[in-house]
């Protein structure tokens, strides 16, 4: 067994040696990443004019952002520069209103519930030649009530708790008030839709299905071609704000397979490398071209099943937690990428986001001793090579998706580093595309490897995932256990309104939920984005949304 | 003849109804488009992703017959139903259907061409340089896979590129999109078609290849061969006329059920240089767990064996004397 770890540490050496070669990857290397890597010029040294070229994973039929088959990175990649977003975030998640369209949004709370004043920009207009404002959002609110099921909305968080909305004092005034109080507000109206495609069903169904009728941003669709899977954006004259640099924006749909060489031979301009070190090696020696590193909103982490025969005992969670090295795997899944390792000590924020606290001390940092000591307690004693109780060897499923590189060498590490505290793991090799089905929501697990996708606002989404069980419906909680004090924190955090009140809330949650040892987080994945080196405003964005105006070209 | 192609034609039309039918019964059976919308993230709400399933014939509450029953309806009248997306089938299928073709058919008519030819060619050198040379190239170029075939070539294009200072390579889709004017549109096009036909040829080529010189070395030394050869025929025109036509017959039909199911085969080819065709469609929609799409795919497929039978019976029958004499008798 230590000769398996012994070679994985080699390889790992081997990667990170050959990677080091590049400069960038040295001065990187000790530091921390980034929480956005984006090339940011001032609009003057900004030319104007060009051709964005920018692959799509897949090509969206559906246009729609709030339909069930919608809510898609591809999609929102295109809508951010034609449609109103009233709050963009900052690299940090903290969202701020887009002048063009929303001058100021003020909270105030009320007995039970809230209310915001949005006082939105007069000169904002649809392409149609309406103005923005009272009749959009109530229909908006409406469809995504969930009232009314024949919306087919992917999702209903927030708009279920509006409870009204009125025309506030001016013409360009709306004013929106909820039932209960909801810390995330704020991602409500992102992206705003105009009320004649929220007014129907039928309109919201079908209505955008492969067509963006109105739009309403520095860019607007010259076309779509649906044999050739493309869309071409251009120039809006009509659009009231600084006017956008680039002529066109062309996405077109490819394999991710496909983006290395069609990168190489200047047919895009930009594209997501994932932690693909192949790619990264291929497209690292375009030249002209760099890649660009920051901190993603995703974070890795291990799931342990606390409803699994042994570790249900919470002090052998512990022990697990406290026998796996966090920085050895970290450094083996982002070896050869030319990133700083770093591990991830929070559930709810990621190392780059605003309100991220360490609260790894407790259990995230390396201590096979104590570990021991854990499971000695626990009645789990030394018997050969492997702990027993009750005559049961403590053996524990590593569940691993085939086909996944990335978790089978996870699985290995953990089994070399677990080993030594005398657990035994099992890998099991399943299939990778009923694996969250048959395995993971079933509790057919002991450990299992993944990532959660981040967001700007991570305390509502995260409810699910942590909140207790009940009865047998346990939601997107796969280590299926909980307390009601971990439920009362994140729901006071989600009720509070003052962000700095936010974060300390939602770091209280977070130290119960270490203490309670059902999820190890591992990492905050690194957004590796291969762009132009003249590429300005835009790259690896990290949580930042960029004023696609404002993406260009430098002379060179 | 005519009766026995539509005999033929008539056994080929059963068979089309049954291997849909069965496609559709295996993908509805097995694939399972409700884990797909629930594994989205957010998690969509209960009713909404029963509403869509139902919507689109694709819910597994409903019994597997009735399901059927909707689906075979909607294929009498020609209508395929609508993928997980809510677009109708048919219309993509045509779409994706063009851009298979238009890939796959240079590449596969250079390559097979080429694979007889030079197959045939170093039958006749056996043993000689020529042979050697051309049997090596095949072996290699059939234990290379074609996404590294292409990816080998995409490299290979993009240093002649830098080298030559002008992007003369270009392979990302069929055309670069806004590319204005008929004519160099046009030159556009082609120059996109250079990389994957190449690809595919190459593939097609090393297969056909090897099966052209087995099948001539069979024939060199058959009878009828050195008949031919007594009566006074030239070696070439022997071999021509009597060796190569004859060691064609089984290539044909190879050839002819091959090309039926090209365009499904192009899965690779299709995804490495950015093109929306067939094969790419049956895998993704497959990974989507996407039924409607898949057995409409499925019916295409099984719809392309049915000409290629026809063809390959009637080239055989041109190529082959006896079939003619047995028909006719």
């Amino acid at each position: 067994m230590r000769r398996i770890l012994g070679a994985v540490f080699l390889g790992i050496v081997l990667m990170t040696g050959c990677s080091g070669t590049e400069k960038r990857d040295l001065t990187n290397a000790s530091g921390e990443l980034p929480a956005s890597d984006v090339n940011p010029a001032p609009r003057d040294r900004v030319m104007n004019g060009g051709t964005l070229r920018w692959p799509l994973p897949e090509f969206p039929a559906q246009w729609n952002f709030n339909h069930v088959n919608g809510t898609k990175g591809a999609v929102e990649h295109v809508l951010q520069g034609v449609l109103p977003y009233l709050m963009r975030a900052d690299e940090k998640a903290v969202p701020h209103p887009v002048p063009e369209y929303l001058q100021s949004a003020t909270l105030k709370r009320a007995e039970h519930g809230q209310s915001v004043t949005y006082r939105l920009n007069p000169r904002a207009r649809w392409s149609d030649g309406r103005h923005i404002g009272y009749a959009d959002f109530v229909a908006q609110a409406r469809a995504l009530s969930g009232r009314d099921p024949r919306y087919e909305a992917s999702t209903v968080t927030g708009y279920r708790q509006i409870e009204r909305i009125e025309q506030g004092a001016g013409e360009h005034e709306v004013k929106v008030t909820f039932a209960k109080t909801y810390a995330d507000w704020r991602s409500l109206f992102n992206p705003l839709y105009p009320a004649s495609a929220y007014s129907s069903p039928h309109a919201f169904n079908i209505g955008w299905v492969n067509r963006l009728p109105v739009t309403a941003g520095p860019f607007t669709i010259d076309r779509i071609d649906r044999t050739a899977k493309t869309v071409i954006l251009a120039r809006d004259p009509a659009w009231w704000g600084v006017p956008a640099k680039l002529d066109r924006i062309v996405y077109r749909a490819m394999d991710t397979s496909a983006m290395p060489g069609a990168f190489a031979n200047d047919e895009i301009d930009l594209m997501d490398i994932g932690l693909d070190a192949g790619a990264l090696q291929r497209v690292r020696s375009v030249p002209g071209a760099e890649v660009r590193r920051a901190g993603g909103p995703d974070w890795r982490h291990f799931t342990l099943n606390a409803a699994g025969a042994a570790l249900s005992d919470v002090r052998v969670r512990r022990a697990v937690m406290l026998g796996i090295d966090r920085r050895v795997i970290a450094r083996s899944d982002l070896s050869g990428l030319g990133v700083p390792v770093q591990t991830l000590g929070n559930h709810f924020y990621v190392n780059t986001q605003n309100g991220y606290r360490d609260n790894s001390a407790v259990l995230g940092a390396y201590d096979p001793r104590r570990a021991r000591r854990l499971l000695d307690e626990a009645g789990w004693k030394p018997h050969g090579k492997y702990r027993a109780k009750n005559g049961r060897t403590l053996a524990l499923r590593f569940v691993v998706p085939s086909g996944v590189p990335i978790g089978k060498r996870e699985a290995e590490l953990a089994r070399a580093l677990l080993e030594r505290i005398g657990v035994r793991i099992d890998i099991r090799l399943i299939p990778a595309d009923d694996a969250l089905d048959s395995y993971v929501t079933r509790g057919d697990f002991d450990i299992v490897p993944f990532s959660w996708l981040g967001t700007s606002f991570p305390v509502s989404p995260m409810r699910a995932v942590f909140a207790r069980p009940r009865g047998g419906n346990v939601r997107q909680n796969y280590s299926r256990t909980g307390t009601a004090a971990i439920d009362t924190a994140m729901d006071r955090a989600i009720a509070e309104a003052d962000p700095a009140k936010i974060h300390v809330l939602v770091n209280r949650a977070d130290r119960l939920i270490w203490r309670q040892a059902s999820v190890l987080p591992l990492y905050q994945r690194p957004q590796l984005v291969a762009a132009r080196a003249n590429l300005a405003n835009m790259g690896a964005c990290g949580f930042s949304e960029p004023a696609y105006q404002d993406i260009g070209f430098t002379n060179r | 003849m005519a009766g026995f192609l539509v005999r033929r034609l008539v056994g080929r039309g059963v068979l089309v109804v049954l291997a849909g039918s069965l496609a559709y019964l295996l993908a509805a059976g097995v694939l399972d488009p409700r884990a797909e919308f629930e594994g989205r993230a957010p998690r969509p709400p209960e009713a909404v992703v029963e509403a869509r399933l139902s919507a689109l014939n694709l819910s597994d509450r409903v019994p597997l017959a009735s399901r059927y029953r909707i689906w075979a309806r909607g294929v009498l009248h020609g209508d395929f139903g609508r993928t997980q997306e809510g677009e109708p089938v048919n219309a993509e299928l045509w779409r994706r259907l063009g851009v298979s073709l238009r890939l796959s058919v240079p590449g596969s008519v250079i390559g097979s061409v080429l694979g007889v030819l030079l197959g045939a060619y170093a039958a006749v050198r056996r043993g000689q340089g020529a042979d050697r040379v051309i049997t090596a190239g095949s072996y290699l170029l059939l234990a290379v896979p074609v996404f590294v075939l292409a990816a080998l070539l995409q490299m290979a294009a993009a240093t002649a590129n830098d080298a030559m200072g002008v992007r003369v390579f270009a392979w990302v889709g069929e055309s670069t999109p806004g590319e204005p004017g008929a004519f160099r549109g046009l030159v556009d096009q082609a120059r996109h078609l250079v990389l994957p036909t190449a690809t595919i040829a190459l593939a097609q080529f090393a297969l056909y290849c090897r099966y052209q010189r087995g099948l001539m070395l069979d024939v060199l030394h058959a009878d009828f061969v050195r008949t031919a050869r007594a009566r006074g025929l030239r070696r070439r025109r022997a071999l021509l006329r009597h060796g190569l036509r004859t060691a064609l017959i089984p290539m044909i039909t190879y050839f002819s059920y091959a090309s039926g199911l090209l365009v499904l085969s192009g899965v690779f080819t299709e995804k490495i240089f950015g093109r929306h065709g067939l094969g790419e469609w049956l895998v993704d929609s497959i990974t989507r767990g996407d039924v409607n799409a898949v057995a409409a795919i499925e019916c295409a497929a099984a719809c392309a064996v049915l000409p290629a039978g026809l063809v390959s019976d009637v080239l055989s029958g041109l190529l082959d004397p006896r079939l003619r004499a047995g028909a006719a008798a």
